[in-house]
């Protein structure tokens, strides 16, 4: 795997993470209980949704350069360090209050996505 | 003394049914969209940049297909959350790891080793760990 590679995955768990952050954000500032027409109204002039969605199209482009250029068996297992990176956000913009088994869950995530990028060899 | 309402049984049977073939159903369209995002990013040309990578993909039936089977993702997963808590459901998603494995290794002949088979296991194992975990301990209003 090349050093673009390797940089643009980064860059594709980066965008994962700060997407999915920035949708929770997004969600959460809309007014409570709204529904219906009220609510999509909501979502579609959310600046936070549309800095996510901006995001994911930006991800979809270099996720696809990633799998031209990597094995689907390296990259594939390794994008679930997003749910790391979401667990961490989680906690630090979120106010979420992980329990030990997630911390637990992503330790070990973090440690096969290691293990996956070691076996390249 | 209590008897159970006939309809109940069959009604929850049903539900399971619906669950476990939705669940099925998802983790067969999870899978096809990495190996359709695999097989738009090895045919596509991008040696004139992303930009240009990005509007060869949008003109490309394989990522539209990608695309599609996305949006259906959604659909699929949102249906199961009607019927089975995401306790139960988001931990059962992470054998997605598995399968998009075996399509590495079947559809574009990757070899595997020891070293990154134990790898995607620990994944799926600390996937479905962390995602099993859907409470949050500190807030009052979360009964746990």
């Amino acid at each position: 795997m090349t050093a673009l590679a390797w940089l643009l995955f980064s860059l594709t768990v980066l965008l994962d993470v700060l997407g999915q952050t920035a949708f929770k954000l997004g969600l959460d500032g809309l007014a409570e209980g709204i529904e219906g027409a009220a609510f999509w109204r909501g979502v579609a002039t959310s600046p936070w949704i549309a800095a996510g969605f901006l995001g994911y199209c930006v991800e979809a482009v270099s996720w696809m350069y990633v799998l031209g250029h990597a094995p689907l068996s390296i990259v594939g297992p390794m994008a679930a360090l997003s749910y790391v990176g979401a667990v961490l956000t989680g906690r630090l913009f979120l106010g979420e209050r992980p329990r030990a088994r997630r911390w637990i869950g992503a330790g070990l995530v973090t440690l096969g996505a290691g293990l996956v990028g070691a076996s390249l060899g | 003394m209590v008897e159970l309402p006939p309809p109940a049984r069959p009604g929850k049977a049903r539900g399971l049914t619906a669950a476990i073939a939705g669940w099925l159903l998802f983790i067969a369209v999870e899978t096809a969209i990495q190996v359709a995002f695999k097989y738009a990013g090895a045919t596509l040309d991008d040696r004139a940049g992303l930009a240009h990578l990005a509007a060869h993909a949008l003109a490309t039936p394989v990522v539209l297909l990608g695309f599609g089977l996305y949006f259906c993702g959604f659909l699929i997963w949102l249906t199961i959350l009607k019927e089975v808590d995401l306790g139960r459901a988001f931990p059962m998603t992470s054998i997605v790891y598995v399968t998009t494995l075996a399509c590495a290794v079947v559809l574009f002949h990757e070899a595997l080793n020891p070293t990154r088979i134990a790898g995607v296991a620990v994944i799926a194992l600390g996937v479905a760990l962390l995602a099993s975990d859907t409470g949050s301990q500190a807030p009052p209003q979360d009964a746990s």
